[in-house]
């Protein structure tokens, strides 16, 4: 019962204080930690504290920073190069021989303007 | 036709304006008969035209032997040899070479040699210029 009555005359005597402008600092739980710093003679109640909002700052994550749009490399294209066409060989038509349609044999191009058929003996 | 047949090869045959045809005529028989079917046989392997050409240079000597004298002939040919001497032995072309001489005799014609440009018979030794004057105008139509 005493103890009941030094605690209450010391909150008595600290709520005078207190009205009466003192500055509670050395009363201030040392362990309830600000979120933000407020002005030294701000009374600091728990209405403050627990009000206080929330701000998020959306900071990039690593994630998000790897996710960010990067230059995108087109795929080098695989350039086809048409062939070089060489300038086509004459054909050598003596070397050219066939058949007819009536089973002789012809020398040259098979569709030359001018046919010559040659009746000849080797002897 | 030998005589004006290279510079026809040379000046026609060459620029692929000319395809000649050679057609048999069997004047000589049997020796006429080998000779055609040398040039045949040689033709089943792509030589038919030097086969031709040896011919006509060694003219003067397919009057003996004419069969033997081809086989003889036919090695100076890249050919397969036992194939073209197994061609001669079995005759596998005179069938035809009379036909193909047949169907001569039955056209009229009966003059070594005769040649037909387009339709325009050039017949007997020409120079080479009467075959330009034939030749010419029918490349420039």
């Amino acid at each position: 019962m005493l103890k009941m009555m030094s605690i209450f005359s010391v909150v008595t005597i600290l709520i005078l204080l207190t009205a009466c402008g003192a500055t509670p600092t050395a009363v201030v739980a040392p362990d309830i930690p600000t979120p933000t710093s407020a002005p030294a003679d701000t009374p600091i109640s728990e209405a403050t504290q627990t009000d206080t909002p929330i701000v998020e700052v959306n900071t990039p994550t690593p994630e998000l920073v790897a996710e960010a749009p990067t230059e995108v490399m087109e795929e080098p294209t695989e350039v086809v190069e048409e062939p070089i066409v060489a300038p086509t060989e004459e054909i050598d038509w003596r070397t050219v021989e066939g058949k007819t349609e009536s089973n002789l044999t012809y020398l040259g191009n098979p569709d030359a303007p001018v046919t010559i058929i040659d009746y000849s003996d080797f002897l | 036709v030998i005589g004006t047949e290279p510079e026809v090869k040379a000046k026609y045959v060459d620029s692929g304006e000319v395809k000649l045809i050679f057609n048999p005529i069997l004047d000589h028989g049997d020796h006429s008969l080998q000779a055609h079917q040398a040039a045949e046989c040689a033709g089943e392997q792509g030589q038919f035209w030097p086969m031709h050409d040896l011919l006509f240079s060694f003219q003067d000597q397919l009057w003996g032997d004419t069969r033997e004298m081809a086989k003889e002939l036919a090695t100076r040919l890249e050919i397969d040899h036992e194939q073209f001497n197994t061609c001669m032995d079995e005759q596998r072309y005179a069938e035809l070479v009379q036909s193909q001489d047949q169907l001569r005799r039955e056209l009229g014609i009966r003059t070594r040699p005769t040649l037909d440009v387009n339709g325009q018979f050039v017949v007997g030794p020409q120079p080479f210029a009467n075959f330009e004057a034939v030749i010419g105008p029918l490349l420039a139509q």
